[in-house]
């Protein structure tokens, strides 16, 4: 039964089928509309998006689809189990061919059998008439200059040489293998010790907690963006303080492909949108809130942003900019060519429920002036924008680049420097003729002929 | 003047004139060359330009000459177009399509030095021809980079990795439709099926790496600017289904000795998943939806 299981995992179909599977399945997740991590990594959030996304398209079939892992196809059953059957398949292979490529990395022996000469392909015989030791000078000379290392042998009258090259080169399907096991290393690390947020959102002027047992809070000190003529975005940059314990661990500047670092956590700059400062007050004018709110959430064209207000009761708030300012921008993947500023673009719409999320009152409020919702006063004092970040700490990134290093160079050597070995046999013969007979073998057939004819064309050069 | 379409118009004249007089060498006939040096055994054999030329007719060194000066007019296009916009010219449809066709000239060169045979040579400038044609309908405005584009080393190296596989794998692709109308042999101007099926690996052997260093080098990218290696993007998906079926390519012809036919087929294959790829900005979404 062990030997069945062995045999099954060595064996090379399975690869090609397994290689097959990994296609077929990348092909229908580009072809099926995918749930993004953040929304299947959530109840609501997974039944939102087959509602609205997977049933408009594939009505009461989404569901089948859903059942069989096709609307997450990349972390489904079928994908992973053909990953991880391919990693053991590749092991096995490995294990498998050690022996046999081990035997092939010896040093290379002399060989006397002359029949070894002529048989098979790969051979090649001349004759010349240089004295034999001006012969095998040259042969010497012609193999160094080809990088063989060569070693040789006497009996009567014969010469046996053997040299050859790049002997280690076998193992650089290893190297390619075996990285791919390091990628699997830095994927695991990643998911298990890392953590990743899309949507980290910071207004101007204010604080957020970075979460994630991090201990930092990030403060947005200010954001600017700048646009080509044409209105497409040309460079937005945030300026953060980065707070840890209560002090300034680090200032720097995010911008896109610019990436700011503090101890192994990178905030990219992703998107940016509009936000508001505003200041409520009670019936009584004691202050209930003074902060910043980015308005990032889009809802039929609109802007909206809300929070959780605790004034004695609880109020849920909603701001709505209902005049697409041409700062709106999503961020890179969605970027919108802005419209002009609205002529009404100075004021928001507050909407106020309570605990219950009953809408008590719904009023619009201007810039710089106090406007009453239900029993609270609101003033909006200034309109501002707040910057989106992507915030990453992946300490199997490493493991990526240094997989993906090593399958290069595995790649470089398997192909580009393929192992070659090469005989040649001097026997006098007849009158004063030297008998030249040539064996070469390669790992790769396509480079034995390109190096045989290379080096005959040589001999038959310096050997006239 | 606009010397980046004067050099544009340039080369796709040569290639024009380049595809007329292969035609004409074609037509004319003469034996199968592919750098045989014996009967029972045909080899790659050329590491020497001028053996290479001192064995071609008068009509195939025109016209390799002439593939020569095509390549040059839009390598010098691209260097113009290079500094007037700042950057690689690689973040649209058109200026993609003029690397693409650089890369299939490129490799239609080196092939033809390497093999020694107009037809190869003549399917490869036609298809850059044809590719050529595609971007000269499309519009030559040069776009203002999104910050996510802002990467000059990045972008260049990345798309020209793809322009270098594309190029070998067109290579690879016409290679396999030649074998498949090469049975037994029957077209003396064609390569014979042995020659053509090393032509297929050789290409395969160029193209496999320079695929793998475009997505290591996206993946690169991508951290630096999303903070992610990898996200499942269409077109990210699509140069993997790519990759892959040249990685299956390679292990059947190593490792199950597949030749000949099925061989050709998945090299076909390959090849249409290049073109799903390289279109893919047309039927996907995803962060590659700049161009």
């Amino acid at each position: 039964m062990g030997k069945i299981i062995y045999r099954f995992f060595i064996s090379m179909k399975l690869t090609i089928t397994l290689i097959l599977i990994l296609t077929i399945l990348s092909l229908l997740g580009i072809f099926l509309p995918q749930i993004s991590g953040e929304l299947s990594n959530s109840a609501d959030g997974y039944s939102w998006w087959l509602e609205n996304v997977a049933q408009k398209k594939f009505g009461s079939f989404s569901e089948v689809l859903a059942f069989w892992g096709f609307f997450n196809i990349f972390h489904s059953f079928w994908f992973l189990g053909a990953f991880i059957l391919l990693l053991i398949n590749i092991l096995a292979c490995s294990i498998n061919r050690f022996k046999g490529l081990k035997r092939r990395s010896r040093k290379i022996q002399s060989r006397k059998n002359i029949d070894f000469y002529k048989k098979g392909s790969g051979s090649y015989e001349t004759k010349t008439k240089m004295a034999v030791e001006n012969t095998y000078s040259t042969v010497i000379k012609i193999l160094k200059g080809h990088n063989y290392n060569p070693v040789q042998s006497e009996t009567e009258g014969s010469i046996y040489i053997a040299g050859d090259k790049n002997r280690f080169s076998a193992f650089g399907t290893y190297l390619v293998h075996l990285s791919l096991f390091l990628l699997i290393t830095g994927i695991l690390l990643g998911n298990f010790l890392g953590f990743r947020n899309n949507q980290f959102i910071v207004p101007e002027g204010s604080r957020a907690e970075v979460g994630n047992n991090t201990g930092l809070v990030v403060k947005l000190k200010s954001f600017s963006d700048q646009y080509w003529e044409d209105g497409t975005p040309k460079d937005y940059r945030s300026k953060l303080v980065l707070y840890e314990n209560d002090s300034i661990a680090e200032e720097g500047i995010v911008r896109v492909n610019h990436p700011f670092s503090y101890r192994g956590i990178r905030f990219y700059q992703s998107f940016y949108g509009p936000a508001v400062r505003l200041k409520i007050s009670d019936a009584d004018n004691d202050l209930l809130f003074d902060d910043s709110v980015a308005l990032s959430r889009m809802v039929k064209q609109q802007r909206e942003g809300n929070f959780r207000l605790s004034a004695g009761d609880t109020y849920f708030v909603n701001l709505i900019d209902d005049g697409i300012s041409n700062r709106s921008v999503m961020g890179t993947e969605n970027s919108v060519k802005g419209a002009d500023n609205t002529e009404d673009d100075n004021g928001i719409i507050v909407e106020l429920y309570d605990s219950n999320f009953n809408l008590i009152d719904r009023g619009g409020i201007k810039e710089g002036l106090a406007g009453r919702i239900g029993k609270l006063t609101f003033i909006l004092t200034d309109k501002i924008q707040y910057s989106g970040f992507i915030v990453v700490k992946d300490p199997g990134t490493i493991f990526i680049w240094i997989g993906s290093l090593i399958f290069l160079a595995g790649l470089i050597i398997v192909f580009y420097f393929p192992e070659s070995k090469v005989w040649i046999a001097l026997k006098t013969s007849h009158g004063n003729n030297i008998d030249i007979l040539v064996k070469l073998k390669s790992s790769k057939k396509f480079n034995q002929e390109n190096e045989l004819s290379s080096l005959i064309s040589e001999l038959e050069d310096k050997l006239k | 003047m606009n010397f980046e379409k004067f050099f544009f118009n340039a080369s796709f004249y040569g290639i024009i004139i380049t595809l007329i007089i292969s035609l004409a060498a074609i037509i004319r006939g003469r034996p199968r060359s592919s750098g045989s040096n014996s009967a029972a055994e045909s080899n790659p054999v050329s590491t020497n330009l001028k053996t290479t030329f001192d064995n071609l007719s008068v009509l195939d060194k025109i016209s390799l000459i002439l593939t020569l000066l095509s390549f040059i007019f839009i390598s010098i296009s691209i260097i113009i177009r290079t500094i007037k916009i700042g950057h690689g010219p690689f973040t649209s449809m058109y200026e993609f399509s003029i690397g693409f066709v650089w890369g299939i000239l490129l490799m239609s060169l080196y092939f033809s030095w390497k093999y020694q045979n107009i037809v190869l040579n003549f399917a490869g400038v036609l298809t850059a021809g044809i590719l050529l044609f595609y971007a000269n309908t499309l519009s030559a405005e040069a776009s203002n980079l999104v910050p996510a584009l802002q990467n000059s080393l990045l972008l260049s190296l990345h798309v020209a990795s793809a322009v270098i596989a594309y190029g070998a794998f067109t290579i690879g692709f016409i290679a396999a439709i030649l074998f498949l109308l090469q049975r037994n042999n029957r077209f003396s101007v064609i390569p014979d099926g042995k020659s053509l099926e090393k032509i297929s690996y050789h290409s395969v052997i160029i193209g496999f790496p320079f695929m793998t260093l475009v997505i290591v080098l996206g993946a690169i990218w991508a951290d630096i600017a999303w903070g992610t290696y990898w996200s499942w993007d269409p077109k990210e998906t699509a140069s993997l289904v790519t990759w892959l079926i040249y990685a299956a390519y390679l292990h059947t012809r190593i490792t199950r000795g597949w030749k000949g036919r099925k061989s050709a087929l998945l090299l076909i294959i390959g090849f249409i998943a290049v073109i799903f790829t390289f279109f893919g900005n047309y039927i996907f979404n995803g962060l590659h939806a700049y161009i």
